[in-house]
């Protein structure tokens, strides 16, 4: 490996001799650096096994919840594993799926079973500063703020979000959104640390009557919980019906005044938790598959021995929690588990749920995007000193993460017993997934490094931008009516996203192709190898553009009557497939040259990114605040970036004639 | 259907508009009696209705509270930290919880106060006095309550009664805002609804 | 040339779609899509997308007569053509007629006959039984002094305010109109951004055999037809979207909706009804993703409205397409075209 350095690619003849001097004096130095010490395979397959161990075994402080992370919840019309629900509710009011080091999950046991009235979890993630100002909160730097840091504010929040919610939607300020939402997401907080308070003993619970209480069965005089008193509430009916048929208060017993007292909270504090948003318990009183929560369950009181039986363990459960005894806490989680378990019997989700807290523990995207980073580094110095080793390292890691992303991918169609593509998240997967593909095959082809380069930025840049998505919440969300078709899914958008991959990494090559033409010109068959590759990509991408853009139509006229409709979705796959015409005809027609072409590629990212994200942009307004401002925000920038690009390269790379291609069509 | 082309050429042809021509067809429409028939524009296709949030009521902290309505007030539910909404007299009175003490007695009574509410002009002394002076009362369920009664501080517009009470960790608001003349007649039933509670 | 209208083309749809999200969808059709030509601040003509088209469809069949040599090569670049020409042709096709309508039944209610998302036509009938002949002219165009002559029925109607789109009003001045519903006057109004929304109005005067005469007011929200003594007999007039006759009787038997468990996010819709044909009944379920094709028509399930009473409304989309499998082998055409061209030089290249 440390031989035939000065290798042939350097003696190849070079027009710029300077050009030779300077890969002369890089390789030289890298030598010295990284190949001196033992192989360099080794090297990196040590740091890829040190770096991203798949199950990761973090301490955690508490608890070990592994079985209440498996428990189904019913929450958006799907059912998903409580970590799940945990990351999302989370996310949902920190984006973030941890809170410091400390999981979803943990932090959701610790506000279930031991809530604080002025919980000092920083959790509610507010931008605006205005908001901050009108509800009197220190700005922190990180922008996460506690309850307990809010809680000062909070009769102004619900003053100002119900004016603000009085409005029409399109007529709120970003100002009177944010503050909807931290309404809304504070709100949900307050459910979920009541949501097994029925198991908390609770102060005004105490049976004071000593008859009363050796009836219930209560030896000592202490706090007790809802749960305990509904579970004797058969004992105080008679003493009610007795107290009721007496009208004069003053003749009852003690007993009755007890019992009556008890009674009149028990209804107080159920009608007070009513309809939680914490949906766990499938329960099914008029045929009808119905979750609720705890709360309502209880107070639905339908005569289920094993119902009853499972909110006990509930209560166990809490107990356990309290006092750290995992034994109890697991065997009582585990008992509930197996109730919800028979009451959903045959559904699907129930058989993917392990799959889906695997999937969520193990991160394969953030992952898989690392490593493609790591090998866009090592493709660039492969590109500088094109040497076997790197390129074969390069390609092991490329394959390395194409494995963790497209088990992803797999994962994700598992549980969601979908194609790969539902919505617009799984589709930055799948087309990073198909350029990286594309990339590989570049390179196996030309076997050069550039496809190694193109599939690794891709791979990296289009599972960075599918994070950004994953903010918005549940990625797996139930489909609607209109679009449930398995078929179509399969056939019309994959090959619409499959166009969009073509065309999106043509426009990469092209980037590649323009940098090369203007700092490195006199290399022309790394040039010529760059076109062919650039233009079998936009073939490709055309090819299913057009026929994923003509399937949308077929599956329009199947289903809803209408081939074509000049909708803006319909429109920006037409978009695409007319612009890379165009550059074929003007290349054809010799219109545009090599550097044309490579220009045209660049901005076809802009039309790719149009027809990708535009209808998203369009329908939900250019001035809105929250994440969908960072969508607006990326959407120009990437078109400021191509523009700007094409505007320098385009004159730096020489050459004769105009090239510039077609004009841009402009607004 | 399009018929533009045609329509020029026919247009560009007979200098004069024709008029229509009949069509006759054969028609059987069953219809089924509804009390209120929409005008039959076609709904939005692909969509069913808007069907509102899932807001559903977000309630309170955990306080777990009851009152008595006072006669001749319309009971709405609450939602959100509002526990309760009533009718009263053409103004609006409510019942909200929130965890912990949020900012005091005197933080709250100046918001009131501010700008944004009843905008009286009032001076921190007034303030100080008005608090000092207010009634305090205890609810048949053993709550601690403070009595506002804000009629005094401003003038003869908009203005608001209100009841502050404490609740294990939470802070319980009544509040009644409206004219002037509707909170005189009203203040004996919001008394009766603030002391009711428990 | 060819560049040049892609490239229009281009910015056509573009302009297009940017400009429906402020004057809806129809309005944009109107102005760049369905438009030979239109008027840009009111005075640069600027060519629409029909006429775009045309030239493309043009230019494609000169090129293939004129400058193509048809050898094995060219395959794959005759194909592309011959595909395009077809979905060219296919959708001029369709667009010229094909027939769009709706036809909105509450659980219970049938008909054999849609309605036009946005034409009117002025009914008469002798009855307004659940069976009755009508007669009908369409309203598009009319205008004061506008003639409906029914001989059939002995009448001539003269057509003395027509509007597109207005709001009725009753009570003001009495006038001397017949009204069913004793509207006694309209308001213009502007024409909505989706034209389904738009409902007309007319004041007509009915003249029959015998000389008599009468106004007539008539608004597309009346409830019902509004009647007539002619000397011909009772007649039955209505302003109400155009009908069109369908082959077959269909009958709601049942609407269903399914959501997905605790949510709001809908999973089917599905009416059940009944088919007439003649004399046959037959029972069918038409669910979304799921039309019903009955001789070259199609009758998909396209939404519903819960109403105040409880019932339910399900709508069907109804269409009548001639050109429908056009757009299938023109895809198949050029698809298999784009294979070829792209892949055999690549072949060449491995020999």
């Amino acid at each position: 490996m440390n031989d035939g350095l000065i290798g042939s690619n350097l003696t190849r003849h070079s027009a710029e001799s300077s050009e030779r001097i300077f890969d002369a004096r890089i390789s030289k130095f890298i030598r010295h650096w990284v190949f001196r010490h033992s192989s360099f395979r080794t090297r990196v397959c040590l740091f890829v096994a040190i770096l991203f161990p798949l199950e990761v075994f973090a301490e955690e402080s508490g608890l070990c919840l592994t079985e209440l992370e498996r428990v189904p919840v019913l929450y958006n019309g799907r059912k998903m594993p409580l970590d799940s629900f945990a990351r999302a509710v989370l996310l949902q009011f920190s984006g973030r799926q941890k809170i410091g080091d400390e999981s979803a999950v943990s932090w959701l046991a610790r506000t279930f079973f031991a809530p604080d009235s002025l919980s000092p979890d920083q959790i509610f993630l507010i931008n605006h500063p205005h908001v901050l100002q009108s509800l009197a909160v220190e700005p922190r730097k990180r922008r996460r703020y506690s309850l307990a840091d809010l809680h000062a504010g909070l009769p102004k929040l619900q003053e100002h979000a119900a004016k603000a919610s009085r409005l029409e939607e399109e007529l709120r300020s970003p100002v009177e959104k944010e503050l909807i939402r931290i309404y809304g997401n504070v709100g949900m907080f307050l459910q979920l640390q009541s949501s097994f308070s029925f198991t908390f003993p609770h102060r005004d619970l105490v049976v004071q009557d000593d008859g009363l209480r050796k009836e219930m069965g209560f030896e000592t005089e202490q706090d007790r919980s809802f749960l305990d008193i509904y579970g004797k509430a058969a004992l105080l009916q008679p003493y009610l019906t007795s107290a009721q048929d007496m009208n004069d208060e003053r003749a009852w017993t003690a007993k009755e005044r007890e019992a009556f007292r008890l009674a009149g909270i028990l209804f107080t504090q159920s009608r007070a938790h009513r309809n939680l948003a914490f949906t766990l318990i499938p329960v099914d009183p008029h045929g009808e598959e119905v979750w609720v929560s705890g709360w309502d369950a209880l107070s639905l009181n339908i005569p289920d021995g094993a119902l009853r039986k499972a909110l006990l363990e509930l209560g166990t459960a809490a107990a356990g929690y309290n006092a750290g005894d995992q034994v109890a806490f697991d065997m009582a989680i585990r008992s509930y588990r197996m109730f919800a378990e028979s009451r959903i019997g045959t559904d699907r989700a129930l058989q993917y749920m392990e799959m889906e807290v695997r999937m969520n523990r193990w991160n394969l995207f953030g992952r898989a995007a690392s490593t493609y980073a790591f090998a866009f580094l090592l493709a660039l110095f492969a590109l500088l000193i094109p040497r076997r080793p790197l390129r074969i390292a390069g390609t092991g890691l490329i394959l390395f993460a194409l494995i963790l992303h497209g088990s992803g991918i797999g994962m994700r169609m598992a549980v969601m017993g979908r194609p790969p593509v539902t919505n617009l998240y799984a589709t930055f997967l799948f087309v990073g997934f198909l350029c990286v593909v594309l990339g590989l095959v570049v390179e196996w082809i030309q076997q050069n490094g550039l496809g190694l380069t193109v599939s690794s930025f891709s791979g990296f840049s289009l599972l960075l931008v599918a994070q950004r998505f994953f903010l918005d919440g549940d990625t797996m969300h139930q489909m609607v009516a209109v679009l449930d078709s398995n078929f179509w899914l399969s056939t019309h958008v994959i090959a619409v996203t499959t166009g969009y991959a073509g065309c999106f990494l043509a426009g990469v090559v092209g980037h590649c192709y323009l940098l090369a033409l203007a700092f490195a010109p006199g290399n022309k068959e790394r040039l010529a190898s760059m076109y062919r590759a650039m233009m079998g990509i936009l073939a490709f991408g055309l090819i299913f553009a057009f026929l994923g853009t003509m399937l949308g139509g077929v599956w329009a006229d199947h289903s809803w009557g209408r081939f074509w409709g000049w909708d803006p979705k319909e429109n920006g796959a037409l978009l695409i497939v007319l612009w890379s015409a165009i550059l074929f005809h003007a290349r054809m027609g010799g219109m545009i040259r090599e550097r044309g072409m490579a220009a045209g590629c660049v901005l076809g990212v802009i039309v790719v990114v149009t027809a990708w994200l535009g209808v998203n942009l369009l329908s939900v307004g250019l001035h809105s605040y929250g994440f969908t401002s960072g969508l607006a925000a990326g959407y120009y920038s990437v078109i400021l970036f191509e523009l700007l690009f094409v505007a320098i390269l385009v004159p730096l790379a020489g050459g004769p004639t105009k090239s510039k291609g077609p004009p841009v069509p402009s607004d | 259907m399009r018929r533009c082309p045609v329509v020029l050429l026919a247009a560009l042809a007979g200098c004069s508009k024709s008029d229509p021509e009949p069509r006759t067809y054969h028609e059987v429409t069953l219809r089924v009696e509804q009390p209120a028939l929409d005008s039959g524009g076609p709904a939005a296709p692909g969509t069913g209705p808007a069907t509102p949030g899932m807001t559903g009521s977000v309630p309170t902290a955990d306080v777990g509270l009851s009152w008595i309505a006072p006669e001749g007030w319309e009971e709405r539910p609450g939602s959100g930290m509002r526990l309760a909404t009533f009718l009263a007299g053409g103004s609006e009175c409510t019942i909200s919880s929130f965890p912990g003490d949020v900012g005091g007695l005197r933080a709250n009574v100046d918001r009131w106060l501010g700008p944004g509410q009843l905008g009286a002009d009032t001076t921190g002394e007034d303030v100080s006095n008005f608090i000092v002076a207010a009634d305090r009362f205890s609810t048949k369920g053993g709550l601690s309550g403070v009595f506002l009664d804000f009629t005094g501080l401003t003038g003869d517009g908009k203005s608001m009664l209100a009841a502050v009470l404490k609740k294990d960790d939470a802070s319980v608001f009544v509040k009644l805002m409206g004219p002037r003349e509707v909170l005189e007649q009203e203040r004996d039933k919001f008394l009766a609804l603030a002391k009711s509670l428990e | 040339m060819v560049v040049a209208c892609l490239a229009m083309l281009m910015v056509l749809v573009f302009w297009g779609t940017l400009y429906q999200v402020r004057f809806g969808l129809f309005a944009a059709q109107e102005k760049f899509f369905y438009s030979w030509i239109f008027l840009q601040f009111g005075w640069i003509p600027l060519p629409g997308a029909q006429l775009v088209l045309a030239i493309l469809f043009v230019n494609l069949v000169a090129s293939m007569l004129f400058r193509f040599r048809f050898g094995w090569r060219q395959t794959g670049i005759i194909l592309i053509h011959l595909g395009l020409m077809l979905l060219l042709a296919g959708g001029w096709y369709t667009h010229q007629f094909g027939e769009e309508s709706f036809l909105a039944l509450v659980e219970g209610e049938g008909s054999n006959v849609s309605s036009d998302y946005r034409m009117w036509e002025l009914s008469l009938s002798k009855s307004n039984e659940v069976e009755r002949e009508i007669t009908a002219f369409d309203t598009r165009g009319t205008s004061a002094g506008t003639i409906f002559r029914a001989e059939s029925y002995g009448l001539e109607i003269e057509a003395g305010i027509y509007h597109s789109n207005c709001r009725a009003f009753q009570g003001g001045e009495s006038s001397n109109t017949v009204n069913a519903s004793n509207i006694t006057g309209f308001q213009p109004a502007e024409r909505n951004k989706v034209p389904e929304e738009d409902v007309p109005g007319m004041i007509c005067t009915v003249r029959d055999r015998a000389g008599g005469e009468a106004d007539l007011l008539l608004f597309g929200g009346d409830p019902g037809p509004t009647l007539l003594e002619t000397a011909d007999g009772p007649v039955y007039f209505q302003l109400r979207r155009k009908r069109h006759p369908l082959p077959i009787f269909i009958h709601l038997v049942d609407f269903d909706r399914t959501y997905h468990t605790g949510s709001s996010t809908a999973k089917s819709f599905e009416s059940r009804i009944e088919v007439h044909v003649g004399e046959v009944v037959r029972e069918v379920l038409v669910e979304m993703n799921k039309p019903l094709r009955f001789q070259g028509y199609t009758f998909f399930q396209a939404s519903f409205q819960p109403l105040e009473s409880g019932a339910e409304l399900s709508q069907f989309a109804v269409t009548r397409n001639f050109g429908r499998l056009i757009p299938y082998f023109a895809t198949g055409f050029t698809v298999v075209g784009l294979a070829v061209h792209f892949l055999m030089p690549m072949a060449r290249r491995r020999k």
